[in-house]
Formats: C-alpha cells, sequence, structure tokens
C-alpha cells in the first residue's frame, strides 16, 4: 500500500495540470459561446475547396 | 488629467491604464497611439479617438498638466482613480448634464449580484446629502445616479461606493459586454477548480469512508486526510471566496446575506476537519465542503448566465446602430461621418439593406422599413417623402435620404429603454414579499442551526455538528431569492420581442383583477389612418373644387381629419382670421366671406346628414351650404376577432367611449358587437364614465392610444396604449403595443397569467423545499453533501421553470376578416 505515497502525489500533479490547461482554454474564450461552436462544423469552407475544372464550367 | 500613467506603469506592473479616461484595461485589449510623441495604452478606441483628437487640435498639453504627488498608495490611487469622473471629459462623454442641478448617469456596479447588495446600495447613496434618486438595476449591474453636483462631487459617491464593495464604472454597453465576459470567465475558473477538486477530495474520501469499514493504517489514514485537506483549503480559498466575501460584507453592514449560512458552514466544517486532522481523531468533512462549493458555484453561474443573456436581450439598440454614416452635404457630396458627429439638420444617406442610425424625416426617396427591432412587427412599413422614421429600423430596397431629427439619446429607442427601466424597477407585490422574506429566513436559519446542534449535544453529540452542517446548507435560501427575479425577467423579455413594453411593474398583478374593457375608438379599435370617401356637393360647385377649398381649410391643422386630406392640392386662395374650434371644426375667411368645415352645429345647419352611419363634414361659406365630404375609419382586421375572444375567453363586457359624434360610433358598436357605446364623450366625460364603473365594482382596463387620453389612461386600473413607434415619447400608459396588432393584448393578458401561476409555483417549491428539507437536516437524516446538492437543484429548477417562459407561443393567429368600411349598408 506504499505505492500511495507515490500515486496521490502523482494525481495531484496531473490535477494541477489539467486545472492549467482549462484556465488557458477559459482565458483563451474557448468556452464564451458554446452555442456557436457546434454550429460552426456547418459553415461552408469555400475558400478551402479544390478548384473545379475549367472545362467542365461552360454548358 | 491622467498625467498618473506615465509613473504608474513604472510602478505596478499588473494594472495598465488607460491614458484618456483612467480605467483599467482589460487584457486582451491593446489599442494604443501616438500622442505628444510618447505610445500610449488606451481601453477602447473611443478614448484612442478623443486623444488623438486632442493631440491633433495642438491641445496636448492638456495630458501634461497635472502631475501625481509621490507614489499612489492604494487609497489615494482609488481616490484619483474616481476624481478623473469629475472632470469635464468624463462628465461630457457619460454624464447627462442638460439640467445644471440634476445630472444624470449610468453607473456599473459589477459587483453586484443579489436583491440585498440593492438594497444596500440605493439605501446607502440615497441617504447622502446630493442625490436625488439611485436606483439599481440588478440584471444589468446598472446603477441609475441624479445628483446635485453643485452639492456632492461625483467622485464621493464613486468612493463610497467602491468601499462599500461595489468600485464603480461608467456604464456603456461595450464595457458591459466586456464585464459580463470576465464576470463569466472568473466564474468558469472557480467551477473548474471546485470541480476537479471535488473529484479528488472524492476519491480519497471513498478510500477513508472504506477504510473506516476495513480498518485502515493509520499513517494511510493520516496521509489521505492530510492530502484532502490540501485540496480542500486551495478550493476553499480560491473557489468559495466570493460567499466569503459576500457574507463579510454583509455582516460589515449588519445585513444577513444569502451567502451567511454558507460561508459560516464552509468555515466552521473547515475548521472541525483540519482539527480533527492535526489531532488524528475525529470526523473530517472535506467532502462536503467541496461538494457544497461547486454545486453552489454551479447554481451561481447558470443564475448568471439567465441575467446574462437578459441584459443582452435587452441591449440597447444604441449600441447596435451604426458607428459611422455616410453624411450628405449641403453640396451634395457624400462623405463617412462618425455617428456622433451628426446633429439635427443633417442629411444622411441610408442604402438599401444598411440600419437606421437616427431618428429622421424622409428628404428622397421612397421604400420599405422593416421596423422587427422595434416593434416586433415583420410585416415592412412603406415609407415615402414626409414620413418619420425611426434609427433601428432596416431599410429595404432602395436608398432613402433622411433629414436627422434626433440622434443618440434623443432617439425613440432611448424612450424604450427608459419605458423599460421604468416597468423593471416597481415590482409587484409577490416580488417584494420574497424578497423579505427571503431577509428574515436567514436569521432563522442561523438559529435553527444553533438549536440543532445544542439539542444533538444532548442527545447524541458525535453528531451535534453534521446535523447543525447540513441545516445551514439545506436552508440556504438561493431559491427563494431567484424565485421571482429570474420569472419576471424572462416574462418581460418576452412581451419586448412581440413589440409589447410593460412599463409598470404591478401590472402583472392587476391584469388577473380585471373585469371590464373600455376601449377608445379611433386609432384603437379603428386604423386610424382617415381618408376621404364620398363628396355630395350641394351647390354649385363641382367636386374638385370642393375638396380643394376643404384641404386649404385643413392645411394648418394638425388633426387626424386633416391627415385625410394630404393628398389633395388646396385651393390657391389666401385665408384669414383661421381657427380650429375643438369637436367643432376649422372656420376661416377667405376674400372676405367665413368659411366653416366641421359638423352640421357648427357650421349652424339644420341640414340632417346623409345618412346616420358615417362621419361626414359640412363645409359652407356664410349662410350657405356647399357640399358634404365624407370621412372614412376603416376597423382594423383584427377588431372583431379580437373582441369576440376577450368576450368568450375572458367574460369580460365590452365598452366604447368615444369622443366621435357620429353614427359611426354606433355603426362600430352594432358591428363588433359590443356591450356599451358611448359617443360625443369629452376626456373628462370619458373619466367620469371610468369612475363610475369602478364605483360599480368593476376593475377597468383602457385600451386607447395613449397620448390624447392621459387622464383617463391614469385612472383606469391597467392602461394599454397603442402606438406608433415615433410618438412614445408622448405615451403614457401602463404598456405600450408597438406592433399595431389587438392579438398583443391577448398575448399580454395570457402571458401575464402565466408569469403569476410561474411566480406563485417558484415561491411555493422554494418555500416547501425549505420547510421540508430543515426538520429532515435537523434530524441528523441528511448528510452535508446530499443538504448541498438539494440546495443546488431547487434554485435550478426555479430558475428552469422561469426559463421556460421564453418560448411563450403568440395565440392562435386570427383568420383574415373582411375590412369594414365606413359606406357598408347597416339594417
Amino acid at each position: 500500500m506504499d505505492s500511495l505515497y507515490l500515486l496521490i502525489p502523482l494525481a495531484l500533479l496531473f490535477t494541477a495540470i489539467a486545472v492549467s490547461a482549462l484556465f488557458w482554454a477559459i482565458n483563451n474564450r474557448q468556452y464564451d459561446d458554446l452555442d456557436l461552436d457546434g454550429r460552426r462544423i456547418l459553415f461552408d469552407d469555400d475558400d478551402q475547396q479544390a478548384p473545379v475544372p475549367q472545362d467542365e464550367e461552360k454548358p | 488629467m491622467t498625467m498618473a500613467t506615465g509613473q504608474q506603469q513604472r510602478g505596478s506592473q499588473t494594472e495598465t491604464i488607460c491614458f484618456h479616461c483612467g480605467l483599467a484595461i482589460p487584457s486582451g485589449i491593446e489599442i494604443s497611439a501616438t500622442i505628444a510623441d510618447q505610445t500610449r495604452q488606451f481601453c477602447c478606441a473611443g478614448c484612442a479617438a478623443v486623444a488623438e483628437m486632442i493631440a491633433g487640435a495642438g491641445l496636448d498639453k492638456y495630458y501634461r498638466f497635472y502631475q501625481p504627488a509621490g507614489e499612489a498608495v492604494d487609497q489615494q490611487r482609488r481616490q484619483q482613480r474616481y476624481q478623473v469622473f469629475d472632470q469635464e471629459s468624463f462628465q461630457q462623454r457619460f454624464v447627462d448634464c442638460r439640467q445644471p442641478q440634476q445630472y444624470r448617469l449610468e453607473l456599473l456596479l459589477p459587483e453586484l449580484h443579489c436583491a440585498a447588495c440593492v438594497w444596500l446600495v440605493e439605501r446607502f447613496l440615497q441617504r447622502q446629502p446630493g442625490v436625488i434618486s439611485a436606483q439599481v438595476n440588478l440584471d444589468q449591474q446598472r446603477l441609475s445616479l441624479c445628483w446635485d453636483p453643485q452639492q456632492t462631487a461625483l467622485s464621493r459617491f464613486c468612493e463610497y461606493l467602491a468601499e462599500l464593495g461595489y468600485p464603480p464604472e461608467p456604464f456603456t454597453v461595450k464595457q458591459q459586454q466586456l464585464q459580463q465576459q470576465q464576470e463569466s470567465h472568473r466564474w468558469l475558473r472557480r467551477i473548474g477548480v471546485a470541480g476537479l477538486g471535488m473529484m479528488q477530495v472524492g476519491m480519497f474520501s471513498i478510500a477513508l469512508y472504506a477504510g473506516e469499514l476495513q480498518q485502515i493504517a493509520n499513517a494511510h489514514r493520516l496521509f489521505l486526510q492530510w492530502t484532502s485537506w490540501l485540496v480542500t483549503t486551495v478550493v476553499m480559498l480560491y473557489a468559495a471566496a466570493p460567499f466569503f466575501r459576500n457574507a463579510w460584507l454583509g455582516l460589515r453592514q449588519a445585513r444577513a446575506v444569502m451567502d451567511l449560512p454558507v460561508a459560516v458552514a464552509i468555515a466552521m466544517a473547515w475548521l472541525a476537519s483540519t482539527v480533527a486532522t492535526v489531532s488524528g481523531e475525529g470526523e473530517v468533512y472535506f467532502d462536503s465542503i467541496v461538494m457544497v462549493t461547486f454545486l453552489l458555484l454551479g447554481g451561481r453561474y447558470l443564475e448568471m448566465r439567465a441575467r446574462h443573456s437578459s441584459a443582452r436581450a435587452q441591449q440597447s439598440l444604441l449600441s447596435l446602430l451604426p458607428e459611422m454614416v455616410l453624411q450628405k452635404g449641403a453640396a451634395g457630396e457624400l462623405q463617412l461621418t462618425p455617428l456622433y458627429q451628426i446633429k439635427p439638420g443633417d442629411q444622411i444617406v441610408v442604402k438599401a439593406g444598411e440600419m437606421l442610425a437616427v431618428d429622421g424625416i424622409v428628404a428622397e426617396g421612397s421604400s420599405a422599413l422593416d421596423e422587427s427591432q422595434l416593434t416586433g412587427e415583420f410585416m415592412p412599413r412603406s415609407c415615402a417623402l414626409g414620413d418619420r422614421v425611426v434609427a433601428g429600423s432596416i431599410n429595404g430596397d432602395s436608398m432613402l435620404v433622411i433629414t436627422v431629427s434626433a440622434v443618440g439619446d434623443d432617439c425613440q429607442m432611448a424612450a424604450i429603454d427608459g419605458l423599460l427601466q421604468q416597468g423593471r424597477d416597481n415590482k409587484p407585490r409577490m416580488a417584494q414579499f420574497a424578497d423579505r422574506l427571503a431577509q428574515r429566513f436567514i436569521l432563522l436559519v442561523l438559529t435553527l442551526a444553533g438549536l440543532t446542534w445544542l439539542g444533538w449535544q444532548w442527545l447524541d453529540p458525535e453528531r451535534a455538528f453534521a446535523a447543525m452542517l447540513a441545516v445551514l446548507v439545506v436552508s440556504c435560501p438561493c431559491a427563494l431569492a431567484l424565485a421571482t427575479p429570474t420569472v419576471l425577467t424572462v416574462a418581460t423579455r418576452r412581451l419586448r420581442e412581440s413589440g409589447i413594453l410593460v412599463t409598470r411593474g404591478a401590472v402583472w398583478e392587476q391584469l388577473a383583477n380585471i373585469n371590464h374593457l373600455v376601449c377608445d375608438k379611433t386609432g384603437t379599435l379603428t386604423e386610424g389612418k382617415l381618408s376621404l370617401g364620398r363628396v355630395l356637393p350641394l351647390a354649385e360647385w363641382d367636386t374638385a373644387e370642393l375638396l380643394a377649398m376643404a384641404s386649404a381649410l385643413e392645411q394648418a391643422a394638425s388633426h387626424p381629419i386633416a391627415a385625410a386630406f394630404d393628398g389633395i392640392k388646396p385651393a390657391t386662395i389666401a385665408l384669414n382670421d383661421w381657427q380650429l374650434h375643438v369637436a367643432a371644426g376649422v372656420s376661416a375667411r377667405a376674400n372676405g366671406q367665413l368659411w366653416r368645415l366641421g359638423t352640421p352645429t357648427f357650421c349652424q345647419q339644420t341640414l340632417a346628414l346623409p345618412d346616420t352611419v358615417n362621419h361626414w363634414l359640412l363645409l359652407c361659406c356664410e349662410q350657405q351650404a356647399v357640399g358634404w365630404i365624407e370621412v372614412l375609419d376603416p376597423l382594423r382586421a383584427d377588431a372583431a376577432d379580437f373582441i369576440q375572444r376577450i368576450r368568450s375567453q375572458q367574460q369580460w363586457p365590452v365598452s366604447l367611449y368615444s369622443g366621435d359624434h357620429s353614427g359611426r360610433v354606433a355603426a362600430v358598436a352594432g358591428a363588433l358587437a359590443l356591450d356599451q357605446a358611448v359617443a360625443a364623450m369629452t376626456p373628462a366625460d370619458k373619466l367620469r364614465g371610468i369612475q363610475h364603473l369602478q364605483q360599480q365594482g368593476h376593475s377597468v382596463l383602457m385600451l386607447g392610444d395613449g397620448i390624447n387620453d392621459v387622464p383617463v389612461l391614469a385612472a383606469a386600473d391597467v392602461s394599454i396604449a397603442m402606438a406608433e413607434a415615433s410618438d412614445l415619447a408622448k405615451t403614457q400608459a401602463d404598456c405600450i403595443l408597438l406592433n399595431g396588432r389587438l392579438q398583443s393584448v391577448e398575448l399580454l393578458l395570457t402571458l401575464a397569467a402565466e408569469t403569476r401561476r410561474r411566480l406563485r409555483q417558484n415561491v411555493y417549491w422554494a418555500l416547501s423545499y425549505n420547510l421540508l428539507a430543515m426538520p429532515l437536516a435537523a434530524a441528523g437524516l441528511v448528510p452535508p453533501w446530499l443538504a448541498a446538492a438539494g440546495m443546488s437543484l431547487s434554485s435550478l429548477v426555479v430558475v428552469l421553470n422561469a426559463m421556460r417562459l421564453q418560448r411563450w407561443p403568440l395565440p392562435a393567429a386570427t383568420a383574415p376578416q373582411p375590412l369594414l368600411q365606413g359606406g357598408a349598408a347597416h339594417g
């Protein structure tokens, strides 16, 4: 059971890392508009599409 | 000014202050400009623009004047910080100085978060010499202060507020958004720490509980307890700090605030657990502490979000107006100008699809305007030369040139906000009752907790502490304090979206007692826009000449009847001695002859009207009748349906009080199947009529146009005005309908009934939960962590119940009715 003396401080260390990561994310405004981020996947990515081959354009 | 900035930036590492206004620059904002050969930091583009303007005018000496003496001590700096508020530049920007002895200012108090704070701030300020009024809006954390600057300086009030624990900032909408964002981030960080801490301590607690059953080794037990202590202390000092701060501030003012039982519970639990850990014996309550903290923070965060989104929804449209407009100069040249430079009389160009930034009159062009932001009405309103338009409406498909009539705070938008503010500041009785109850409750809770502890000492001392803790936690009246404000906030917002403004809070309750509806005719049941119908000449004059003469006579009148003649070209004849005779007609001299246009009695004729149904004007010259002109006033399309539904659903008698003399009144009453119709009433008659009804025991709801019948509206138990957005400043009624639909009255009635129901539900729920849970906790049946969960859940229920009001639907749409014209034959 003496592994407890190692594992628990380790757990606390991970918690501290998690807290700092959370703080960073909050300060970086990642939690500001949760609705928008959900809809963001529906936005069109027009400028990232591959260019359409020219000869298919004109009717 | 804030020359301090130069020195202070070197002295303090953390706080940068705007070079212009002296407020702290929020992190993430990096706006700088070069003033007098040095780069300076600013808190917003506005400050930077003003500073550049001052420097550009060669006045940057202004910034060199005042140097602070020595280093800034905290107290000194705070005083200096608010001394900025007394200075001319600040006052010009933020203070309404129109009346020399009554300055008005809106301040943001970000530390306000409960009714007790509001009470404190309002009471304290109202006792200060020089304060004329101090009113707080909790949802927006806004203080509206009116004071006499010659008695006390603004900075003094701000220092007091800061000492009370509510440092003020000028209330600008952008500032508010920033504040909201910062507040939201703070809460999220605290919740994050509390949540992660709770998981850790929870894990350790499970080990400890298991250990109790399975004979854990002492060394291990102590180790687990100490690590729990570590995590709990961090959580308590960081995440639970707001509870302690509020409780302390409340105690300093001898007020029992919502957070007091919580703070006491957490502090005592921590002390007891620390002692137990150090001495190696006794119960520890670390898991309860972190759980209480986390759940309470969660509940508060939800309440904060509801408050923020309501504030955003009610955000002044002034903040959504475009900052730059296209100004048309005298020579016709177009120039992009900042909005604050526009004055009444200027001309601006509004392109298709743009939002109008000003109130004004159309000078060129014609288009359709979408006024839904103001009135909730989505049907566009067409406008042409000479029509009035308001800021906040969106231009349709054609370009317009507008002559500006009002900008900024003079816009109708500001009037709406003012009316809404008024409505929210006087609360219905049930809300006041809940507020008072919450205060007394807290003292009761503390007493009961003490008694519980004493009681258990006698029965079984080991359980005394846990029971007392449970009582303290479970009975925090958070739900009670949240029960009413959230409901009212959401209900008001729902109405606002449909173009209904509630300007007096007591309306919610009074609508329940109404049992009689009194309507005005013109403009309420009818469209209010008069038009011309038939013309019956009686002499040799023909129709066109008749109309031209009548139009000339009505030119100078601003009566609705005169508006009917707007399209007719007036006769080019000189008129002298023009007079308006109230409720009779107009008269004037032309070529020496006395012309009259109005009622037959006014024209001193005994001719019979062509028919008794419609409104006829008689035109006569000297003693000879020249012709009849019919004036049409069609009923509103939804009027018949509306009356029918009021009678069937509400079972109210409906009366019509009209100042109109014609048979039109009886015709309308017949068409709508009203119970009573009285014509030819003067305002005094109407007032007497309402008072008579009230003496008979009726509670009267008056529906009018809000402008011409103010005393009558004031006499009614509840008054509703059908107003146009452009007339708001003159409208005085308890509720104002902006979208011209009678259906809105139905929405108001149903929503008011539902709001009352929710208010009752919430208060009863909060009360019963507390009354039920406290005995259980006192009896030791509720462990502290369960108490925390229960208390947060009850707050959650109350808030969610209120928020459901937001989706309240419109009443079923009315079927289209054939327009009832004045010329329709009646049996």
